[in-house]
């Protein structure tokens, strides 16, 4: 049971990397909301990492508790200025 | 988080610092985020108090100074790796020397033994008795830890930022350091991000009264020198808005590590193969090398007034671990300045396949054999809840409370003896509360 | 089991080429002029026209910059336009009451405007010289490009046969 879920985990994961990956190809613009329309983007609460403190304390509770690790990294999103 | 976990913590630390802070897209002014949080977990167990300030400088044209500071305070008592017996069990340990900060001769109900002779000055033995029926606890332990972040991030051109990033952690048996350098690009009007992170880690146990040679008995003697190990990560994310309401971010870590992989003061209890009485205790016995892999996706949307987060990893490694995890947010407005955010996370793993619970006696010793139930097979559950309010420009306090609880297999069906009655894997019922306060400089 | 999870992962996968299709397709309808902003009215002269928000950070920090130019070269017959693409307009607001420019400020809350000139960067400035023809485009604001700013305006003001 847990190796289907796991690949169709990760069949699914790869459906989504694929198809991001079409767009890229399709072209520039051709993904995501236009320059003017980033100001949901740009909150402090949509960014990837709003509360690092949070976040880092989670992490080393999971860290200390179990026996995975790891996943996460925060570039990009916001409000796309400059 | 006994003292030989928090080897594993500070690693933790390094690895979820990696790609953190300098990266964090477009902050617009400096900002300083602290908090302060109170860990307990249930039966008398660990209890930690940690205080940590994270800051953003940010200097004109996007170049951006982190610092991180973080300290730990643990105590309590914490699993010695031995399984629960019908008669009373004794343990020993090496103790730091009595005027040091740690061991008290009376902490726990603990005794201080003099040194076996020929073992040198400064080292002395712990000894503890466990309860009929009680999980082996080791009851005298507190620790204290510092570390610290420092990175950098700037624009490389209009569409290329790169970051460096460096971290020190330190308690009294254990140090790392790590740096990590990552780069990324904006594509499709800075909708879409490529990044691409290392990581590079060095790690160093002291354990009081040295390392242990895998697989000898359990002992207050002298060991052996100091164990050192690295890691190598990498890892590859692509960030995407999907549109106007929907960021998506989906990474893919590869870690490798090599070196002491042991935890120097767990045991492994070997049992009578009928009576499953407890004979003798080896120390455990892990693999130098472990490579890692995991996939991570999060959805962040914007529904209403509401923020939805839902994220998933899959994690495998050479050590056999496999898990699971889903978590799910949802950030409402109560008010314009106060918010509620409910969340529940999942997660299931798969053990290690050196994961014993105890050896038997007239079997052949496995290669590696670990009763740490940190590489069991368990699921574990987080329910929590915060609430936040804004206090002013760019403010915030928040009240962040969390009950995780994990439950893994309590009685194995092939249990020997006296150990099929008793609770082999007890459960893990912990709470957390963290208070935050952040401001814009 | 296997083959079903296959088959259905391929399904999104479809459904997002299409959506991809037609976006692209969106690029392609004709520009609509805002309804609040007529480049004609300025005729003669050399507009500033600057897309901005009070979500976009930089673009906050051009404000006074902006101020300075129109002060300065304003008797040179240059024109500094802010067209704001709040969705929000209480924002834009806000951030006027604190700023009090003494240029002008059109409403582009559907991002009519900001699609017409292309805009591909937040803030975007369109130099349009006094024939009413698109000299420079300057994506972004940047303290160490200042100079380079200031260059393009004055080769705008100078330009043309009406100097």
């Amino acid at each position: 049971m847990t190796n289907r879920f796991s690949a169709c985990l990760r069949l699914r994961a790869s459906g989504v990397a694929l198809f991001l990956a079409t767009g890229l190809i399709a072209g520039c613009d051709a993904i995501g909301p236009q320059p003017w329309d980033r100001d949901l983007m740009a909150q402090q609460r949509m960014q990837l990492n709003p509360y690092p403190v949070e976040a880092a304390a989670d992490d080393h509770i999971y860290f200390s508790k179990e026996g995975s690790s790891g996943g996460r990294a925060f570039a990009g999103g916001g409000c796309g200025c400059n | 988080m006994a003292r030989g976990k928090l080897q594993a913590t500070l690693a933790g630390l390094a690895a979820g610092l990696l790609g953190n802070g300098a990266q964090a897209a477009d902050p617009a002014v400096s900002h300083v985020d602290t908090g302060i949080l109170f860990y307990q977990e249930l039966g008398g167990r660990v209890q930690a108090i940690e205080p940590e300030l994270n800051g953003t400088l940010v200097f004109p044209d996007q170049h951006i100074l982190t610092l991180g500071i973080v300290s730990d305070t643990l105590t309590g008592a914490s699993p010695n790796g031995a399984v629960p017996s019908s008669k009373s069990q004794t343990f020993v340990t090496p103790a730091k020397p009595q005027g040091s900060s740690s061991v008290t001769s009376a902490s726990g109900g603990t005794v201080v033994l003099p040194p076996p002779s020929g073992s040198g000055p400064g080292l002395l033995v712990r000894q503890y008795k466990v309860a009929p029926g009680a999980t082996p606890l080791d009851p005298g332990f507190s620790d204290q830890r510092y570390a610290v972040n420092l990175g950098w991030a700037q624009p490389i051109d209009e569409s290329r930022t790169a970051s460096v990033s460096g971290t020190y952690s330190t308690e009294h048996d254990y140090r790392s350091i790590s740096g990590s350098a990552s780069i990324a690009q904006d594509l499709n009007s800075k909708n879409t991000t490529l990044n691409l992170a290392v990581n590079f880690e060095s790690d160093l146990s002291q354990p009081i009264g040295g390392t242990p040679t895998p697989f000898t008995q359990m002992s207050g003697q002298l060991k052996g020198p100091n164990g050192s190990r690295t890691e190598s990560d990498v890892v590859l994310g692509l960030t995407q808005i999907v549109n106007r309401y929907w960021i998506l971010q989906l990474n893919y870590q590869y870690g490798y590590s090599n070196g002491y992989q042991n935890d120097p003061y767990r045991i492994i209890s070997v049992v009578d193969p009928v009576s499953g009485n407890p004979m003798s205790y080896l120390y455990e016995n892990r693999p130098k090398t472990r490579m890692k892999q995991s996939v991570y996706l999060e959805n962040k949307i914007h529904i209403d007034d509401d923020i939805v987060d839902v994220s998933a990893r899959y994690y495998r490694d050479s050590w056999g671990l496999s898990s699971t995890t889903l978590e799910v947010s949802d950030r409402s407005a109560l008010t314009r300045d106060l918010y509620f955010e409910p969340l529940v996370r999942w997660y299931r793993q798969s053990a290690a396949s050196f994961y014993r619970d105890y050896l038997v006696a007239n079997q052949s010793l496995p290669q590696y054999a670990s009763s740490d139930t940190r590489l069991g097979s368990f699921d574990a559950f987080t329910f929590g809840a915060k609430f936040g309010l804004a206090v002013g420009e760019g403010s915030e306090i928040s009240l962040r409370g969390e009950y995780y609880v994990q439950s893994g297999n309590q009685h194995p069906s092939n249990a020997i003896g006296q150990l099929a009655h008793q609770n082999l894997f007890p459960t893990l019922s912990a709470v957390g509360l963290m208070l935050g306060y952040s401001f814009d400089l | 089991m296997t083959r079903a999870a296959e088959s259905r992962s391929y399904r999104p996968v479809i459904l997002w080429f299409s959506a991809l299709l037609l976006l692209s397709l969106a690029g392609f309808l004709p520009s609509a002029k805002a309804a609040d902003f007529d480049l004609a009215q300025f005729k003669g002269k050399v507009v500033y026209l600057d897309f901005w928000a009070s979500w976009c950070a930089p673009c906050r920090l051009s404000f006074p910059w902006m101020q300075n130019l129109a002060t300065q070269f304003g008797a040179q017959g240059l024109v500094v336009v802010a067209a704001n693409v709040d969705h929000d307009r209480t924002l834009a607001d806000a951030f006027l009451r604190q700023t009090r420019p003494s240029f002008p400020i059109v409403f582009d809350p559907a991002g009519a405007l900001a699609a017409a000139y292309r805009v591909k960067a937040m803030p975007t400035t369109v130099i349009i010289g006094r024939d009413g023809k698109v000299l420079f485009t300057h994506d972004g604001f940047f303290e160490g490009q200042k100079d380079q700013y200031l260059a393009d305006i004055k080769a705008a003001l100078n330009e043309g046969p009406f100097r």
